[in-house]
């Protein structure tokens, strides 16, 4: 083969009404030409076979199999759109920090059912004392102490207030 | 398609999931006519955003590890030669440059029109018919250099 041939043959398979004919993509008078170019010239036959292989190759290949488990996973995935409706999610790490997100907050959610449940569980370790509870208590001790019948009824009053 | 798009099953993944969500927001928008091209249209696109970050954001990717791309697949010798040949195949698309990858999924794999695939791309037709076979001949010189075609 000569080095002009050679050059013939390259230019001959870059030609991307190759891949346009094979795919049925050529205008009617386009595909004309290109079909007399096939029956007449063998660097656009070899061309077209060479291109044909691996547009074979690729098309039996197919969608691929997913893995097992793949589309279960998928369809129980939650994948809840937490965007606004114009808002575009465009960003697959996005996807990944959601995914984080949401196992953050489902332990911190867990979290605070079992401190709960600690606090059910174990009265007076964690019960919290209502500051005014304590304060009237407080005063309460202190008036009896002084046996101060005004701030008795003060105290009372205070309370009442609490009830409007 | 999204596989053979991102070439790994975490990406395909993502991209499908990334896709449920624009599709779900769509529904309202999606005029009665192709759903497999529409569906192939927002699997692309959201593809392409990701690969546009990418640029914008480089990471150094692990190298691939074909155990975790392909399932397991039976012991007979016959499916073992296959699982090889889709893998070979897999590598070299994945080893195209996006430009000319793309066209070749939606072509080949998702059986697209060129016209379809102008449209989701938003470049002429005979861009995608260049592209497209620019991307055949350097999948058959990859191939070749892997020893896949003689």
């Amino acid at each position: 083969m000569t080095e002009h041939h050679e050059s013939t043959a390259e230019t001959v398979a870059d030609d991307p009404r190759l891949s346009a004919w094979l795919d049925n993509e050529l205008a009617p008078a386009e595909r004309r030409e290109v079909d007399e170019l096939l029956e007449t010239d063998s660097d656009w036959s070899d061309a077209r076979d060479d291109t044909a292989s691996v547009r074979t190759l690729v098309r039996d290949l197919g969608a691929a199999e997913p893995p097992v488990g793949f589309l279960e996973a998928l369809l129980t995935a939650d994948v809840t759109d937490e965007h606004g409706p114009d808002e575009r999610v465009t960003d697959l790490d996005a996807a990944h920090r959601r995914r984080l997100r949401r196992s953050t907050a489902a332990f911190g959610a867990l979290a605070a059912a079992a401190a709960v449940l600690i606090a059910v569980i174990v009265p007076g370790a964690t019960r919290a004392q209502p500051a005014l509870a304590t304060d009237v208590r407080v005063h309460q001790a202190g008036v009896s102490s002084s046996s101060d019948p005004v701030s008795a009824l003060a105290t009372l009053g205070g309370l009442s207030r609490l009830g409007k | 398609m999204a596989y053979r798009l991102t070439g790994n099953v975490d990406d395909a993944r993502d991209l499908v999931q990334e896709s449920l969500l624009r599709i779900r927001r769509g529904l309202q928008t999606y005029e009665p006519g192709s759903l497999e091209g529409w569906l192939a249209r927002i699997v692309t696109n959201v593809f392409l955003d990701e690969m546009r970050k990418k640029k914008r954001r480089p990471v150094h990717a692990l190298p691939d590890n074909p155990d975790l791309v392909l399932p397991a697949t039976a012991a007979a010798d016959d499916a073992a030669d296959a699982a090889g040949l889709s893998t070979e195949i897999q590598a070299a698309i994945n080893a195209l440059p996006e430009e000319c990858r793309v066209p070749l999924v939606l072509c080949d794999v998702a059986d697209r029109s060129y016209e379809d695939i102008a449209a989701t791309l938003g470049v002429p037709i005979g861009t995608v018919r260049s592209r497209l076979h620019r991307g055949r001949r350097m999948l058959r010189a990859e191939l070749t250099s892997r020893g896949v075609l003689a």
